[in-house]
């Protein structure tokens, strides 16, 4: 797994804001290839999933939420 | 009675009156005339976190940036874009004396804070004593100190101190203005629960006010909010 490109895919994915970030999740959860992932492999894919709910958690469980 | 109060309050503004700041066109009794008031550029469509303007116009969500390294803080308010003539007004207030800009400030946050969560306490940026005899005034305390007054809420100052005068984050570049604000600040207090809002003139990076709420957050704040008067776009 090359985990700078899973680095690189977080951070590009992030500025997008994070209700972006919540569809990408969404897409991913589902098992389907959300359009900013499709040059990762499965693994990476798996990993930036994680790395994206790991985020949005410390903004999920704050007042206020994502947006 | 009401043309006894028109012409007490003619002769008040007639004796009183002043050219506006920024254009020079009679503005009465007011800093800035109504027209260069109106014309301020309003700070909308940002970052509820930083108050970084949103990548997508007229969507407020939290930025990349936020949402890679959150902050100590948890939400910004900001009233203005720290732009022309904005950061000409604020350069006046800081470094001309012009006292009186406190006002128009406080009012101008007053109206942009007044659908957010109420906090506790205000807490003004604490100033260096250095620094404050140098400038002879702290400018985020003037401007807390009206809006104490008009959203009653108890002006805190003594719930943080600067304790360390670090160099002016003017002249430094981004990362070094983290560095920069490490142990800067100092809370004896026991904030537990309690929701502050920090209160500044203008927001750049962000480094010296999240150093400020990292302080209060370790001294149990459960909410930091920050209310600055002007936002500076980031540089990427």
């Amino acid at each position: 797994m090359n985990s700078n490109l899973v680095e690189e895919h977080v951070t590009l994915i992030c500025e997008l804001g994070c209700v972006r970030v919540s569809e990408v999740i969404a897409i991913l959860e589902q098992g389907k290839i959300a359009p900013e992932t499709d040059r990762l492999a499965d693994a990476e894919r798996t990993q930036v999933l994680n790395e994206l709910k790991a985020i949005m958690a410390v903004y999920n469980a704050r007042k206020g939420g994502c947006a | 009675m009401p043309e006894l109060l028109n012409s007490c309050t003619n002769f008040i503004q007639s004796w009183f009156a002043q050219d506006c700041l920024l254009c020079g066109a009679a503005s009465g009794a007011h800093l800035v005339c109504a027209a260069c008031h109106d014309g301020l550029p309003r700070h909308a469509s940002a970052c509820p976190v930083c108050a970084a303007p949103s990548a997508a116009p007229g969507i407020a969500e939290v930025c990349g940036e936020c949402l890679q390294h959150p902050p100590s803080f948890d939400r910004t308010t900001a009233a203005l874009h720290y732009t022309f003539p904005v950061d000409k007004l604020i350069q006046s207030y800081k470094y001309h004396h012009q006292l009186a800009l406190a006002r128009l400030f406080g009012a101008l946050l007053r109206d942009s804070v007044r659908e957010q969560p109420r906090p506790d306490s205000i807490l003004p940026m604490p100033l260096h004593p250095m620094r404050l005899r140098e400038r002879g005034f702290n400018q985020a305390h003037e401007i807390a100190k009206h809006l104490s007054k008009e959203l009653h809420l108890p002006l805190t100052p003594q719930l943080a101190r600067r304790v360390v005068n670090t160099a002016s984050q003017a002249t430094l570049d981004w990362d070094a203005r983290k560095k920069n604000m490490q142990g800067a600040f100092a809370c004896d207090e026991n904030l537990k629960g309690q929701h502050i809002a920090l209160v500044d003139d203008v927001m750049t990076s962000g480094a010296t006010l999240n150093a400020a709420a990292k302080v209060l957050k370790r001294a149990g704040a459960a909410q930091v909010s920050l209310w600055v008067v002007a936002r500076a776009l980031p540089h990427h």
